[in-house]
């Protein structure tokens, strides 16, 4: 109960700051490179405290760091395709199996790992949030549909994922460095980056549709591992009646 | 070393407090005023190498920045160049307010890029996770676990791979997608294998009392003389940001017609100085020699 209220009361201080900032700056003048940079760190935080407060065993971390770091190990296996990197369909497979939680878990830690090999930079927490929404969403995604996906429904969520992606990266450098910020320069900042959402989008499919088969039930049975629970050993047993 | 007499914590706040000003203001002469100091800060470290070889990957993103807004804002009213029709972008037309807008858009993402580089040069890998432990005690052992599994992982991956060769799988021949299957096949070893590592590894965390009480913790991070300082110097800073902010200082107008430089007065550059001064501090106290 207490953690739920301090969730609440964190998306309500969201809220909050969001309706204060368009009450000062109204229209154009709010800065919205500063707001959604705010917002970003505010949900993040969110997500990462739900984390810290839930009773989270060592399993299930050590699973997490797993997948995360075959997520990242993806990227060298794969160097000899540049454009398909496994990275996007692992999180997503990672979540849609382990749930909402350890999925952003995933996505989140292969953000900030992989980038510690392949550089850091302001893009890290916006990589962070939007590797972790994509394994968020595939856990929702996989409470709904169950065991029995078709790898085509994944390879769908993957393409669309692929693009959301780059948009997400994209909104900063678009509310940080463009004017006006309308519909026309958002498409021109997406414009630039097209062939790379293409491609992230293409692996995501090439990939549910060549491993889903394989890599699921492997996930599943060890899913199965991992929610077992160990009983109480009974000392003194009473058969009186 | 010299940034062992700062706390982690004063560490990281001083990259993102430059991040966040120059997210605030884009008036030319306090974006330069924060480059400069940005750089004079990524000298007490040796981030100046990181840096440039950020931007050896980055200089196309901000060369598309100032393409686009170039080519794409119309609301400058001083035409440098009216061209012909193109069916996308409209009626091209290029304007000196557009183009400088351009540049310094570009000016302030490289303060962006170099506050990063700054970060990483002053915090290892190690301290920030040492510092995120403090606070999420979870999130940094699955972030630490990860970063030792990849070493790992990827002999795993190569060894794996030899193994897979022996049994006269040729990873470079075949179609594309015959070559993906091979690989994705080297993924599925490794998926096993990673995933019963894991069990061993929370055996392992278990055996030594892993969650089974509070976590001690034990840090080397100390609050010292020179965090108080530069904390005092980067609050001031703040504050006199807010100030200059309100008597519209730090304001700075492109569109329809460029403001002047000094629109406030000489305001605006004595707080230019006074704030790229207080934002020297901390670096000064980290190159600042023992006695």
């Amino acid at each position: 109960m207490k953690r739920k209220l301090l969730s609440v009361l964190l998306i309500l201080v969201t809220v909050g700051l969001a309706w204060l900032a368009y009450a000062l700056w109204p229209s154009e003048d709010l800065n919205w490179a500063v707001t959604s940079f705010v917002f970003l760190l505010l949900a993040l935080g969110l997500f990462y405290l739900r984390f810290e407060r839930a009773k989270v065993s060592s399993k299930e971390m050590a699973l997490i760091a797993s997948l995360a770091a075959l997520a990242v190990v993806g990227r060298i296996i794969f160097a000899p395709f540049p454009n398909f990197k496994p990275t996007s369909y692992l999180i997503l497979l990672a979540g849609y199996v382990f749930g909402p939680r350890a999925g952003f878990m995933v996505g989140a830690t292969v953000a900030v790992i992989s980038n510690m090999f392949f550089g850091q930079g302001p893009w890290t927490p916006w990589q962070m949030m939007a590797w972790g929404l994509i394994g968020a969403t595939a856990g929702l995604y996989g409470r709904w549909r169950g065991e029995k996906v078709h790898p085509l429904e994944l390879a769908v969520f993957g393409a669309v994922w692929g693009f959301l992606f780059g948009w997400f990266m994209n909104t900063w450098v678009w509310l940080t460095t463009f004017y006006p910020l309308n519909l026309t320069t958002f498409l021109a900042a997406n414009a630039a980056s097209v062939w790379f959402d293409v491609s992230h989008a293409t692996a995501n499919v090439l990939f549910a549709l060549l491993l889903t088969r394989s890599f699921l039930p492997i996930l599943y049975r060890f899913r199965k591992k991992l929610t077992t629970t160990s009983l109480e050993v009974q000392t003194d047993v009473e058969t009186k009646n | 070393m010299r940034l062992e007499r700062f706390h982690a914590a004063t560490l990281s706040i001083y990259p993102l407090l430059l991040i966040v000003l120059a997210m605030i203001t884009q008036h030319p002469l306090y974006l330069t005023a924060l480059l400069v100091v940005t750089c004079l800060a990524l000298r007490t470290a040796g981030g100046a190498k990181t840096f440039i070889k950020t931007m050896r990957y980055t200089w196309p993103i901000l060369l598309i920045i100032l393409l686009i807004n170039v080519l794409i804002s119309k609301n400058g009213a001083t035409v440098l160049y009216d061209g012909p029709r193109i069916p996308v972008f409209g009626a091209l037309r290029i304007t000196l307010e557009a183009t400088l807008f351009g540049l310094i858009m570009v000016l302030r993402l490289l303060i962006v890029l170099a506050a990063c580089s700054l970060y990483l040069a002053w915090l290892p890998p190690d301290r920030a996770l040492g510092l995120m432990a403090k606070w999420a005690g979870r999130s940094a052992v699955v972030a630490m676990l990860t970063a030792r599994l990849i070493p790992y992982l990827t002999e795993q991956a190569k060894s794996v791979g030899e193994v897979m060769q022996t049994r006269g799988v040729r990873f470079q021949e075949g179609s594309t997608r015959q070559r993906l299957q091979k690989h994705g096949r080297m993924l599925n070893v490794l998926l096993i294998s990673s995933l019963e590592g894991s069990w061993q590894v929370a055996e392992a965390m278990e055996a030594r009392g892993f969650g089974s009480r509070h976590r001690s913790s034990y840090t080397r991070e100390k609050w010292q003389r020179n965090d108080l300082l530069a904390g005092v110097a980067m609050f001031v800073a703040v504050l006199a940001m807010l100030v200059l902010a309100g008597a519209g200082a730090v304001a700075y107008e492109f569109y329809p017609h460029l403001t002047p430089l000094l629109a406030a007065g000489s305001i605006t550059w004595v707080g230019a100085l006074a704030l790229a001064l207080l934002l020297a501090i901390p670096p000064a106290l980290v190159q600042r020699r023992k006695n």
